[in-house]
């Protein structure tokens, strides 16, 4: 029964993937899981939105091109720049670089698919709603007004009281749980899913890029959505967080804000040096120059950004030496830098390189990206920074960072890669006359404004005096900026040409060695008939007739069975194969569930507090069901992928994605809580209005036993991992049943100190305590909710000495939360005793 | 059993620059609470208790990185010299080395300013 059914002839083998692997056309594509359909989806979304931001950008240029226009009113100006930062930075860079990442990973790694398709499907659609909010908000004048980074107190209830922050800090968080899952999903799968034989040091540079960017998403964007969650309970609930007069501290935000904005900056300019990396060495037709060295500048740049982030704080009164250390970190982030730089010139130079239109925005992303981390180690260094703080001059700056290191490089891929997307060639040399309008109009636009920022006209500014001398400059400026959206019109045209009407193109066109163009073009939705093993870091360079042996079936797994979706897991340094990833059909359970979190979001926009909760209990309903696929109640044991090679399935193996896949979302999470003990010792050392006037007492000893039930939890999950392992189910039922009460016992332990402790609006003191609290209550109310999932597991026969997975990940959280938990009652009860002696010694 | 087994490596690539990374908050913590408490008023010798302290943190950071990166060269050039295949690809060892080697580095530049800048100005 578990057997392969092998096929007649290669025609069959793809009719039959592509009936297991595809999706049914007309509503049925909603339904698609498949990694091809969702890049395309990703990508096409983001530039839908790249539009947006720039009507947004020519609407500033239009109000500022000249002195005193009357174009829009203040109101509606704060609007329009806000708007055109956040589309472009949350609903463009990120989810155009992950359409890109989901589109090309698994066929550069050689294999059929991500690790956790439906969790990509859903990410797309959070995406897609988290976003459509916001442009909602648009059109009916209630879009963010406060900037894209969205300062206290100026996006505090007093100064914006209207639903426009709300907006903001509710739909981005909303679209960030795509960028997490889409973090997790990536980094999984490079570690995981990838071809047998591709070892750490055969992996195709794109691809370290993308490790590092999965790992450095996971660290940088919980800040900003716990900052998100803060601002949001200061301002929906009135807790006291960032206010000043009730000991908090508007600083918090900014540096919530930027331990997440200045990575930020590298998460969206690596992945493009990723694929940068990727194009140069086919262009100049030799391999890429210092591999190895470029893989340990992509780490260190990844590292070192997280150092940067009071750069963009130094006027804002923090000592000498504080910013000399920030300072040195900024200019070191120039050395990793500047060393793939030299790699790709070094490629360049000792090959022989094709001048196309991907090399000619490749040869724009040099000139312009060189320019603006010119002015990055200007503005590094803190006299100059406090000159040209909030000008202009910075607004070139990191349109030179941002456009040179991202859009151009972007255009790059987009040229190169479009042959694979569409099976079809340009057209017409359109790209060309892209790439000059598009060049020379960004150039006019920004080099000015360094000038402009020089001269000193400040950012966000509606209007200014003829008085100034600015006009001139401006009016260039704009002129700039249409020009350059003249290009990208163009830009737009040609790919629509190339699709619709293009000749087509055959396998390779460009002559490259990376996997990606072995399989079939335009992509299938399987991605490889069979599965390569790979043998060198540019296998289809050394075998050109590889494409031909993996179509006719002479890999792994070149076969169906069952129906099922297969591909293979690997050893994540070495490469050998260790499972068989058995992944979710065609399916419209992510749809309903982010339509379920939509109504979440948009009822807690709308302050509709019993509707949000309705939302929220049917996406944990929702998400319950999506673990059907992988139930079974009998074990399949170790089954063959071909070659004389037989793997257990990923449900009856130690380690399998999913258990890497909390590893990484608990990473996050811990990311998360280190910013809120981070922000409670911080508003405790600087904030005004402390000690407060009230700290928690009385709740010491439920403090003490819910600590003792986390405790015990961690241990209880143990025990009942030992017996289903052991394949007593029955016990490990015993034992998962008094899981469930501990963690039941936390969360009243934990309610009933929330209802004593100080009120959270009175003081943050009391706000963050209160967080932390919440913050450790959900925590045990998941953990809750995962022992009655194995209970029901257990019952249903779906557990056995084999089949312990769920039980592997529910222990992950219980000892993630026994952890959490006890830092976090300790820290507050520690505070407290702290505060209690300096009062009582005072 | 080392440290240099998989998947293990993988943290040990990471380990030079996280360490990195928690000498820097470090550094930046003591100094934030030294400016509250005063420690740049009381002397130690020639030093105030605020760049004592800072010192000597920054010092022993070095030291700690140091120390691993000179495990992990000890490593590559063990998988080097042994004329068997080393249970690890080298890549991974040389890019374990090569990152603590760099995050050594880090810190000893990135501490730099605690030689002259004023601590609480």
């Amino acid at each position: 029964m578990n057997e392969p059914i092998r096929p007649a002839s290669p025609v069959e083998l793809h009719r039959d993937l592509e009936r297991i692997w595809g999706a049914h056309p007309g509503l049925g594509q909603l339904a698609a899981v498949n990694h091809s359909t969702l890049g395309r989806r990703f990508i096409v979304t983001a530039f839908l939105f790249f539009a947006v931001g720039g009507i947004l950008a020519m609407l500033v240029r239009a109000q500022i091109a000249t002195s005193h226009t009357a174009f829009v009113g203040p109101e509606i100006y704060n609007q329009i720049f806000t708007m055109h930062g956040t589309v472009m930075m949350f609903l463009f860079a990120i989810p155009m670089f992950e359409g890109f990442a989901i589109y090309l990973l698994p066929k550069l790694l050689g294999t059929r698919d991500l690790a956790f398709p439906r969790a990509g499907a859903y990410g797309y659609w959070c995406y897609l709603f988290g976003g459509s909010i916001l442009l909602l908000a648009l059109a009916v004048g209630a879009a963010p007004d406060a900037g894209w980074f969205m300062y206290t107190p100026l996006s505090s209830k007093p100064f914006s009281p209207g639903i426009n922050a709300d907006v903001w800090l509710i739909g981005i968080t909303f679209v960030e749980i795509s960028a997490i899952g889409a973090a997790v999903e990536v980094l999984v799968s490079i570690l995981l899913v990838r071809a047998p034989g591709m070892s750490l040091d055969r992996m195709p540079i794109f691809a370290w890029y993308m490790l590092v960017v999965a790992v450095m998403i996971l660290v940088g964007f919980p800040p900003l959505i716990l900052g998100s969650i803060l601002l949001e309970a200061e301002r929906a609930f009135g807790w006291a967080l960032f206010d000043p007069t009730r000991g908090g501290d508007s600083l918090l935000w900014q540096h919530l804000f930027w331990i997440f904005g200045h990575p930020e900056v590298y998460i969206i300019f690596l992945p493009a040096a990723g694929m940068v990396s990727t194009i140069i060495p086919v262009m100049a037709g030799r391999e890429l120059l210092g591999y190895r060295w470029v893989v340990l500048s992509a780490i260190s740049v990844g590292f070192l950004s997280f150092g940067l982030w009071v750069h963009h704080m130094y006027a804002v009164g923090i000592p000498h030496l504080a910013l000399g250390f920030f300072s040195a970190a900024s200019m070191l982030v120039a050395i990793p830098t500047g060393v793939q730089i030299f790699s790709w010139l070094g490629t360049l130079m000792s090959g022989r390189p094709r001048f196309n239109v991907p090399m000619l925005f490749l040869c724009g992303f040099f000139f312009i990206f060189v320019l603006g981390g010119l002015t990055g180690v200007m503005v590094a260094v803190v006299p100059f920074d406090l000159q040209v703080h909030d000008t202009y001059f910075v607004v070139a700056h990191f349109h030179y960072v941002l456009v040179g290191g991202f859009v151009f490089p972007i255009m790059a891929a987009a040229y190169y890669w479009m042959p694979h997307l569409t099976g079809r060639q340009p057209m017409f040399q359109l790209g060309y006359a892209v790439f000059w309008l598009v060049f020379i109009g960004f150039n006019l636009t920004f080099f000015l404004m360094h000038l402009t920022g020089l001269l000193g006209m400040p950012r966000r500014i509606w209007t200014y005096s003829e008085s100034y001398g600015w006009d001139w400059l401006n009016l260039l400026s704009s002129i700039g900026g249409f020009v350059m959206t003249i290009g990208f019109a163009l830009f737009v045209l040609d790919i629509v040409l190339q699709a619709r009407f293009g000749p087509k193109t055959g396998r390779n066109p460009w002559g490259a060695g990376s996997l990606e163009w072995a399989t079939p073009v335009p992509a299938t939705n399987y991605g490889f008939a069979s599965i390569p093993t790979v043998a060198s870091r540019h296998q289809l360079a050394e075998d050109p007739d590889l494409p031909r042996k993996l179509a006719a079936g002479e890999g792994l797994l070149g076969f169906t069975r069952r129906n099922w979706l297969e591909t293979i897991a690997i050893d994540m340094i070495t490469g050998e194969p260790r499972q068989i990833l058995l992944l979710p059909r065609r399916t419209f359970l992510p749809l309903w569930t982010a339509l379920a979190t939509g109504l979440f979001f948009v009822s807690l926009l709308l302050q509709v507090y019993p509707l949000a909760i309705a939302g929220l209990v049917i996406t944990i309903a929702i998400f319950w069901t999506w673990t059907r696929h992988s139930a079974r109640t009998a074990d399949l044991g170790p089954l063959p992928v071909g070659d004389g090679t037989t793997l257990p399935v990923h449900t009856e193996s130690g380690h399998a994605p999913s258990w890497w896949a909390v590893v990484f979302l608990l990473l996050a999470d811990a990311a998360m809580f280190g910013s809120l003990l981070f922000g409670l010792i911080f508003l405790w050392v600087v904030a005004p209005g402390w000690p407060p006037p009230e700290i928690l007492s009385d709740s010491t000893a439920f403090a003490l036993i819910a600590m003792a039930c986390l405790l015990a939890a961690a241990g209880l999950g143990r025990l009942a991992l030992r017996a289903a392992r052991k394949g007593a189910v029955g016990r490990a039922l015993v034992w998962n049943r008094f899981l469930a009460a501990a963690h039941a016992a936390t969360v009243l332990l934990l309610a009933a100190i929330l209802t004593t402790a100080p009120d959270p609006t009175a003081h943050a003191y009391a706000g963050v305590n209160a967080a932390i609290l919440v913050y450790v209550l959900i925590h045990a109310g998941v953990g809750l909710i995962l022992a009655l999932h194995v209970w029901q597991a257990c019952r249903r026969g779906m557990v056995s000495a084999a089949r312990s997975l769920d039980l592997m990940i529910g222990q992950l959280w219980h000892d993630y939360t026994a952890v959490a938990g006890v830092i976090g009652l300790g820290t507050i009860l520690g505070v407290a005793a702290m505060i209690a002696q300096a009062g009582a010694g005072g | 059993m080392t440290l240099a087994t998989r998947p293990a490596i993988l943290l040990v690539i990471a380990l030079g620059y996280t360490l990195w990374g928690g000498a820097l908050v470090a550094l930046y913590g003591v100094l934030s609470l030294g400016c509250v408490f005063g420690w740049e008023e009381v002397m130690l010798g020639p030093l105030t208790l605020q760049r004592g302290l800072l010192l000597l943190l920054w010092l022993l950071s070095v030291l700690v990185i140091a120390l691993l990166a000179w495990q992990t060269w000890g490593w590559l050039q063990a998988a080097r010299a042994d004329g068997q295949p080393p249970p690890l690809p080298r890549f991974t060892l040389w890019l374990a080395a090569a990152c603590s080697i760099a995050a050594a580095g880090a810190t000893l530049f990135m501490g730099l300013p605690i030689l002259g800048a004023s601590a609480c100005i």
